[in-house]
């Protein structure tokens, strides 16, 4: 296989490098760009243990060859917040206990950013099919319905 | 490109069906991958005089968004709101949908029942048919064309449509069973009908017979007695009794009769 020059925004910052034309956005991200933030699930597109938000879009980086991906946005949990400045998700994940082992929890923050991005007041049946594509098997998804209810509501109240 | 290289070439748009059987070695004899994804002219939902045009690599969440969709197509909306989870719907295309050819296919009942007509590009030009005979066709032999886009006419003032998925999830499921139907009344009569059962024929199908009955008729509880008998009748004599049957058929049944009910007291989506 031949490399192809991939140009991404990942977190506000712009990569141009060469990659293999196999990987998938998800393969540049942990191990080209060391951001193992998003993990790899199931790799089929069902857990969305690796949803990133791309042109503004939550998606599977499973299931999106990094190339096809060329000049677009991506943004992965590292650009959510920083650990002295969390994201308000961040936030309301770690005060209403929404995470227990973790390895779901970047997508599920991905899949909440891009919800509130498009809808910062949704209701709870909104919040439930936003994440409906995003596998939790220990914390539960009461939790963590909770703290992204929560999580729009301080952001109202900041905006507001 | 598609003509030149045959089975080694295929065309991604979502990549959300090709990706894991590219990845589990499924298709192990594809070296080339020819991305639409981000082509502008197969993308975009308009109104068109003849109908809604729907580009082949348009997403099913731009489909579900439309306000034009949800007016007046809003079964197809429905539709395409139940396939996988938004972040699937965020890549996966309706073209890709149709042209992966699964009989569980959800968008493919939804515009069966519409009357879409898909449009083809290939070597030797560009070709326009309707969809239910391009699903027939393709059965016998996959020709080297592009899927480019569908054109939905115009549905009548009031016409009641529903979609309905039978899946072992609410969410990011394959369908078991679903059922797109659409239905026309003036004066009390059934002036246009379209039953489409998913997930239950090699090539999904409006059913001809039981529409044929309907049409004509009054809405009665009767006839939609009737109608679901007749759907499990004719489901059986395209395909003949499978092992699943024993369910699927009586669910089947139970929805057409469900559907229609709900048709009746005017508890449908309305396009």
């Amino acid at each position: 296989m031949a490399k192809k020059r991939l140009r991404l925004t990942v977190n506000g910052t712009l990569i141009d490098r060469e990659v293999e034309e196999s990987l998938r956005l998800l393969d540049v991200l942990r191990d080209e760009l060391f951001l193992t933030g998003t993990k790899e699930g199931c790799g089929v597109g069902e857990c969305g243990a690796c949803t990133v938000i791309l042109d503004g879009k939550a998606v599977n980086s499973c299931m999106v060859l990094a190339l096809s991906a060329d000049g677009e946005v991506v943004e992965t949990v590292e650009g959510l917040g920083s650990p002295d400045r969390l994201h308000p998700l961040q936030e309301s994940f770690l005060d209403r206990h929404a995470l227990q082992c973790g390895f779901c929890t970047p997508g599920m923050l991905m899949s909440a950013k891009a919800l509130l991005d498009e809808n910062p007041r949704p209701s709870e049946e909104e919040i439930k099919k936003a994440v409906s594509g995003n596998l939790c098997r220990c914390t539960g998804y009461v939790q963590i319905v909770e703290a992204i209810k929560d999580a729009a509501r301080r952001r109202g109240l900041s905006e507001a | 490109m598609l003509e030149c290289h045959g089975d080694g070439c295929r065309v991604v748009a979502g990549g959300t069906d090709i990706m894991p059987a590219l990845r589990n070695g499924r298709l192990s004899c594809v070296t080339r991958l020819v991305d639409i994804r981000r082509r502008q002219e197969l993308r975009g939902i308009k109104i068109t005089g003849d109908g809604l045009w729907i580009g082949a690599a348009t997403t099913h969440s731009e489909v579900v968004q439309s306000p034009d969709v949800r007016a007046r197509w809003p079964l197809l909306a429905e539709a395409c709101g139940r396939i996988g989870s938004k972040q699937i719907r965020n890549l996966a295309t309706v073209g890709g949908n149709v042209a992966n050819a699964s009989p569980a296919a959800d968008s493919v009942p939804a515009l069966l029942c519409l009357d879409a007509r898909i449009s083809l590009l290939s070597g030797h030009g560009k070709r326009e048919l309707p969809l239910q005979s391009y699903l027939a066709e393709r059965k016998r032999n996959a020709p080297a064309e592009l899927v480019e886009g569908f054109t939905l006419p115009f549905p009548l003032a009031n016409t009641y449509s529903k979609f309905v998925k039978v899946s072992r999830r609410q969410a990011m499921a394959i369908s078991r069973l679903s059922l797109a139907m659409a239905l026309h009344v003036d004066g009390g009569v059934i002036d246009f009908v379209r039953i489409v059962p998913g997930a239950m024929l090699a090539v999904p199908q409006h059913l001809e017979r039981v529409e044929e009955y309907l049409v004509g008729r009054e809405l009665t509880e009767d006839a939609g007695t009737e109608a679901a008998r007749l759907t499990a009748d004719v489901v059986t004599g395209i395909t003949g009794m499978r092992p699943s049957f024993k369910y699927k058929l009586t669910v089947l049944e139970g929805l057409v009769r469900q559907v229609l009910a709900q048709f009746r007291d005017g508890g449908a989506d309305h396009g």
